[in-house]
């Protein structure tokens, strides 16, 4: 795990999963609460349905028996004498009787009971015995005769059954004729009662039973239980009088069933019939162990689901596209720019991705330039130590060729001094002092281009380009050479030099350039001789300057290292003229100043009797301001 | 409106008042007697002749069974009606309840016609009614459909599989009560001093025959008949009415049973309320000549107790053991006495029981 993770999951988890967690405990205080008003509501529910149901039973059954006694047959039946009465009405008051228990079944009896408490006329829809027709035997029918009420409804124990059946009874008072005086007193005639048989009740609890777990019952006014489930049976046989306390959880009281807790409710239908619910506290205790189940159970899963999303969202958004920029950056170290990371959010993760990509980019096109010019200066630092090293084995040989120069000029003044020394004054003597002249001259000679060539390389002397009028140059070399062109009887001719104009420095163009081009030419042309300086100006602001002889020639083994200083390639003249070597190398390092370049044609009188000699062609820049501008 | 409506029924209009003026001065001119008799209990001959002599009109009203007759004067407090046909054992209670009058016996001159020993025979109603026709209870039974041969309480009471749901019984307390004891051996004339174990008896009979017993009713006398159409193969009878459902269907036979049977007699009763108790004595005493005696009870099949209508009766009538059983069976058989009060309600409870 990240640092960056462990950052994040140490923050955000709780951030995330306290308040989880917090609308869990108080969803699961909410729903308990709602659990317990649930089961008080279906109570209540249950308890007022059948409240409802059974009332409506027993006030529709309290109209039928008024309408009953109301009925004319009714009315004479009990006016009559006992003779009318069985003889002509007690079969006609039975069939009505029949037809009123056809229609309300649970009516399974219905009986007249005469003031002196004898069962008159009794209708039984079901085959029951009738264990005594005396019925103030009975103490349900003494307490109904004995109530100033004139309806009753009792839960009774029913000898005949031998069950707990209900009772609703109405007292009969009328006159004794229906044409009795208005102040004629009532008389009571006995009682007219329907008994329902419990199996309604049961019907009721049976009911109630399938849409509820709680167990509903009826009890009388001192809470004794009068009707209730079958299963139920044995424990409330034993049960004289129910005995509750208040509940602490809910609004109501609590009873003990069997040594188990139950939610208890009850409520009056009449004044000796109490509708009770009962509902199991256990399974109350047992859904909210279950509803705090579910609510941990769906918090966890919530805050593990949260908690994994999150990871999973910012692994995707956060850590992964850094990652991603971290190996990326990694290869960047390594070099390689070939990258480009792709991002389709638009949020700053994505905007730092594109802007790395278009760091790489930049990085890479910096690095490429770097090394080009790296490249460039490598190439560059190459070729000034091949410079380098190449005037490093000029200087070498430059040292090694004045030495040997030096020590021949040398050996030869010494020679000739010597000689000069012993002969004392003689024509050989003055001889050879001409050549000790000479050899100081050519040493002198040495000496100045060496040190010329040198301070040029070194930048000593200053190379300043401009415009040189190239005929005023020749002209001045002409003269210099002027001598030695008599002596040679050389003629000089110079074609199209007029007003042409080339880019170089004057003073080294006049006197080592032109003057070593034309001193060499003089040197190996035979008397006689014509030497021809040609310039020609050519496209591209160029000007061709050729300097030809038509004398000895060169042969190639010194044409190839003319222009090298570090090779011997002095010879004699035609009419034994010595020279420094260093002429033409000298005349190369000017020309490379002036950005000139110099190409040498030579035929060698040894392959071309007839027809040989040298041309140097020297190729300038065009000495006007453009062209030196450009240069 | 009310204009336009006459106008367009101008002939109605005035032919109205016309209608209504004849009518109320024929119905002025004819008196109307109210007889509440059973259906088809009475000669339709003898009451058009009795209308036609005495410029009257009869108006019956029937009732289907004996409580049905109680509970509709029980309704009428015994108004409404000026004769009422009547069993013997209900009259007491009329009287009692002074629902009919005394038979003022002088408006009656053919009473003297009627054998002494039918007015004897309850002593306590014979100033109150006048005897109309009688009959005995018996079995009626398909012989083609029932293979036993029928002569016992037994067959009807405790009948064979043959007949679950196949009998028919008559809606009557006494009459069913009685015909059990018979079969029970159980004096009807001791009715009133049945012990418990006797009342036990007779219920577990009667409750063991419900399942063969297809309805409590009594039968209808025409061709729709459940006898006549086979949907009932035997049924507690009248004589006289099987007599009438014969001619509908040969194959239906009445058999007094061996252990004898219950005699029935009708009685005419003249209300106390009646406001046409003259016409009411002369309707009585019309029935009551010979001839017509005859013919009522060559009508509807039942025996006279008029005297003097034998001589009018035909032989065939006269010769029919149906009407007139052997004498060994009439021994053996009587009118179910008056019951005491207690006794009437145990056997109300009882068939109340069995009617369910």
């Amino acid at each position: 795990m990240s640092k960056l993770q462990s950052k994040f999951l140490l923050v955000c988890l709780p951030l995330l999963i306290l308040p989880i967690l917090l609308v869990g405990w108080i969803s699961l205080g909410y729903l308990k609460n709602e659990l317990f008003q649930s089961t008080k509501q279906r109570i209540e529910t249950d308890l007022d349905n059948t409240f409802l149901h059974v009332k409506k039973f027993l006030d529709s059954a309290q109209s039928n028996l008024d309408l009953l006694s109301r009925n004319d047959l009714f009315v004479h039946y009990l006016l009559s004498s006992e003779e009318t009465r069985y003889e002509i009405i007690q079969p006609s008051l039975l069939n009505l009787m029949r037809e009123y228990s056809r229609a309300f079944p649970d009516y399974f009896e219905i009986r007249i009971i005469l003031p002196d408490g004898y069962e008159d006329t009794r209708y039984v829809s079901k085959e029951i015995e009738n264990k005594t027709e005396e019925e103030f035997e009975t103490s349900v029918i003494k307490k109904i005769f004995e109530s100033d009420s004139v309806f009753s409804m009792e839960p009774f124990w029913n000898q005949d059954t031998e069950r707990m059946d209900f009772l609703i009874a109405k007292k009969i008072m009328m006159k004794d004729k229906p044409i009795d005086p208005v102040y004629a007193k009532e008389n009571f005639y006995g009682v007219l009662a329907f008994t329902i048989e419990q199996e309604f009740f049961k019907k009721i609890m049976k009911n109630r039973r399938k849409t509820s777990d709680g167990i509903i019952f009826f009890t009388d006014n001192s809470n004794r239980p009068v009707f209730y489930p079958i299963r139920w049976s044995n424990f409330f046989r034993s049960q004289k009088e129910l005995t509750f306390a208040p509940s602490a959880d809910f609004n109501g009281s609590e009873i003990v069933f069997m040594n188990k807790p139950y939610i208890f409710r009850d409520k009056e239908i009449y004044k000796n019939l109490r509708v009770a619910a009962a509902y199991p506290k256990q399974l109350v205790v047992a859904s909210e162990k279950k509803l705090r189940f579910f609510v941990a159970l769906i918090t966890l899963l919530t805050s593990a689901f949260i908690s994994v999303a999150l990871y999973i969202f910012f692994n995707r958004v956060v850590l992964n596209p850094i990652d991603t920029l971290s190996l990326a950056t990694e290869q960047i170290k390594l070099g390689n720019y070939k990258i480009n990371l792709q991002s389709k959010s638009r949020d700053e993760i994505g905007e730092l991705t594109r802007s790395f990509n278009n760091m790489v980019k930049e990085v890479q096109s910096a690095n490429d330039h770097l090394e080009s010019e790296v490249k460039i200066r490598t190439k560059k630092l190459e070729e000034k130590n091949i410079e380098l090293e190449r005037k490093n084995e000029d200087h070498k040989n430059l040292v090694r060729i004045l030495c040997h120069d030096l020590n021949n000029a040398l050996g030869v003044v010494i020679s000739s001094a010597f000689v000069a020394v012993k002969n004392k004054s003689s024509e050989k003597s003055d001889k050879l002092w001409s050549r000790v002249f000479k050899a100081a001259n050519l040493q002198k000679e040495i000496i100045d281009s060496v040190k010329q060539m040198e301070a040029v390389k070194s930048g000593k002397i200053e190379v300043e380009l401009e415009e040189v009028d190239l005929l005023g140059i020749i002209q001045k070399a002409k003269f210099v050479f002027k001598d030695k062109l008599a002596e040679k009887e050389l003629t000089l001719n110079v074609i199209g030099c007029e007003g042409v104009s080339v880019l170089a420095e004057p003073s080294s163009l006049g006197n080592n350039v032109i003057n070593n081009l034309l001193s060499n030419a003089i040197k190996f042309s035979y008397l006689g001789d014509e030497i021809l300086i040609k310039a020609e100006r050519c496209s591209n602001n160029l000007v061709k300057l050729s300097i030809s002889d038509k004398g000895l020639g060169m042969p190639k083994g010194i044409l190839k290292n003319l222009f090298k200083q570090d090779k011997k390639t002095s010879r004699l003249g035609t009419a034994g003229e010595g020279g420094t070597g260093f002429g033409m190398p000298l005349v190369k390092t000017f020309l490379n100043h002036y950005k000139a370049t110099i190409s040498v044609e030579s035929r060698c009188v040894d392959e071309y009797p007839n027809d040989h000699g040298t041309t140097f062609t020297i190729t300038f820049y065009d000495g006007n301001e453009e062209v030196k501008k450009a240069v | 409106m009310l204009y336009q409506l006459c106008k367009k029924n101008l002939v109605a209009v005035v032919l109205l008042p016309l209608f209504v003026a004849n009518f109320s001065l024929a119905s002025a001119q004819k008196k109307e007697l109210v007889f509440l008799n059973w259906a088809e209990y009475i000669d339709p001959e003898l009451v058009k002749s009795f209308e036609k002599q005495y410029n009257v009109k009869l108006k019956q009203v029937y009732f289907e069974t004996d409580d049905a007759r109680t509970e509709i004067l029980v309704a009428s407090k015994g108004m409404g009606y000026d004769v009422v046909l009547a069993s013997t054992n209900s009259i007491d209670s009329y009287i009692k309840n002074k629902w009919i009058d005394p038979i003022e016996h002088e408006k009656i001159p053919n009473g003297k016609y009627i054998d002494p020993k039918w007015l004897e025979m309850r002593p306590s109603i014979k100033e109150y009614a006048v005897p109309y026709l009688w009959g005995t209870v018996g079995i009626a039974y398909r012989k083609d459909l029932v293979k036993k041969n029928v002569e016992s309480w037994k067959d009807l009471l405790s009948p064979e599989d043959t007949l679950k749901n196949k009998v028919l019984m008559i809606k009557d307390v006494q009459d069913t009560i009685s015909i059990a004891m018979k079969y029970l051996k159980i004096p009807v004339e001791n009715s009133n001093s049945v012990k418990s174990e006797q009342y036990k008896k007779i219920q577990s009979l009667l409750m063991a025959q419900r399942p063969y017993v297809k309805d409590y009713s009594y039968l209808v006398l025409d061709k729709k008949s459940s006898l006549v159409t086979g949907e009932i193969w035997m049924a507690m009878a009248y004589n006289g009415d099987v007599l009438t459902l014969k001619e509908y269907n040969p194959q239906i036979e009445f058999v007094v049973p061996s252990e004898g049977t219950i005699v029935f007699m009708d009685y005419l009763l003249v209300m106390k309320h009646s406001k046409e108790k003259d016409l009411a004595m002369k309707f009585i005493n019309y029935l009551n000549e010979p001839k017509n005696a005859a013919k009522l009870a060559e009508y509807v099949n039942f025996a006279t107790p008029n005297k003097e209508a034998r001589k009018y009766l035909s032989e065939d009538h006269l010769q029919n053991k149906i009407i007139y059983p052997d004498i060994s069976k009439v021994e053996k058989s009587g009118i179910p006495p008056k019951l005491k009060p207690r006794t009437r309600r145990k056997f109300n409870e009882i068939f109340s029981k069995v009617l369910n």
